[in-house]
């Protein structure tokens, strides 16, 4: 018979197990990479979306450019969408198995936009207080950055992909540490970028966006390499 | 002390099966899921886990519907309302336990 510790300790145990069964469902959206794919290919659209409007005349008008992004971004998507679903289709149900999530409600995006404009409020007010610490007045100081300098836009920028990466690894792909290297990587190569791409942020910001992008691309190939080395297609269900 | 034993006397018997258990807090997760997927995810064989989900699907807490994949037969799983609500019903209970 279980003592009445035991028991307690049991149903603990249960509780603690409920948790873990429902976070490995929720991680299952990752376990072939292709999360990190959509966010790489996202980040590509913006990268293209830089470079593409940096091609435009000088002159040219406003509307001609958000065409230019939106067309981007859509082509991006797009891709994004198509991606994940051939992998999905392809690679990943025959192997492990067909799981579709819930349609987020509405408390979700509530919770997500209050924690994400947190989130930038965070980091804008750390990026002002850097610029504190170098004693320099805002109104004084020019925002185009040249070789060697640091804004809060580049702070925003390396804070922002840096945490965003290193949250995503924490939740959805502790088993892989190489992805600890990814971020190491990540976090050296936008401050290398940031000392030594010259220009205004417009400018400047391409490089770096479409550095992380890749990064992000290669760490899903990186999964879905690893996913598919470990699983096999499973023989038609005879259940 | 006996509202706690109470409590845990209370416990859904058709969910507090660790097998049991194991499936309804993977499909509570998702809109829908199929057999592969449960078979990989809880290591169980088949005709375990066959017998778990005739049970769950005779409490009617999991809708079973058997469909195809291309040519490939296919059998899509997800959690009823009923079923839902006794699995929140269940974690309520195990912590009124605690």
């Amino acid at each position: 018979m279980l003592t009445t510790t035991g028991l307690y300790g049991k149903l603990e145990c249960m509780n603690v197990e409920i948790t873990n069964y429902i976070d490995r469902a929720k991680r299952y959206q990752n376990i072939d990479g292709t999360g990190e794919m959509v966010v790489g290919l996202t980040l590509l659209g913006f990268a293209l979306a830089g470079y593409l409007e940096a091609l435009l005349p000088e002159n040219s008008p406003t509307w001609m450019r958000l065409v230019v992004i939106f067309a981007s971004l859509m082509l991006a998507l797009g891709l994004a969408y198509w991606t994940r679903r051939t992998i999905k289709r392809y690679i990943t149900w025959p192997r492990t198995g067909y799981a579709a999530f819930p349609r987020r409600g509405r408390s979700w995006w509530v919770t997500t936009i209050i924690a994400r404009l947190i989130a930038l409020i965070a980091v804008v007010s750390l990026a002002f207080l850097i610029r504190r610490h170098h004693w320099m007045s805002m109104s004084t100081v020019s925002w185009n950055l040249s070789p060697k300098t640091w804004n809060p836009r580049v702070v925003l920028l390396l804070v922002i992909s840096t945490t965003t990466y290193a949250i995503w690894i924490s939740r959805m792909g502790r088993r892989h540490w190489w992805k600890w290297l990814v971020l190491l990587f990540m976090i050296l190569g936008v401050i290398t970028l940031a000392s030594i791409v010259p220009g205004d942020f417009g400018q400047w910001a391409r490089p770096p966006v479409l550095f992380i992008a890749l990064l992000w691309l290669g760490s899903g190939a990186g999964t879905l390499y690893s996913y598919v080395r470990h699983t096999k297609p499973a023989i038609p269900e005879t259940e | 002390m006996n509202q706690q034993l109470r409590a845990i006397s209370e416990l859904d018997r058709v969910i507090h099966e660790p097998g049991r258990l194991m499936i309804v807090a993977l499909l509570s997760a998702f809109k829908e899921c199929d057999f592969l997927y449960l078979l990989h995810e809880t290591e169980m064989n088949k005709g375990n886990l066959s017998s778990h989900l005739a049970r769950l699907e005779e409490a009617a807490y999991v809708e079973i519907q058997k469909t195809y994949r291309g040519k490939v037969p296919q059998t899509v799983l997800r959690l009823t309302s009923a079923g839902r609500k006794a699995f929140d019903g269940y974690r309520k209970g195990l912590k009124a336990a605690f």
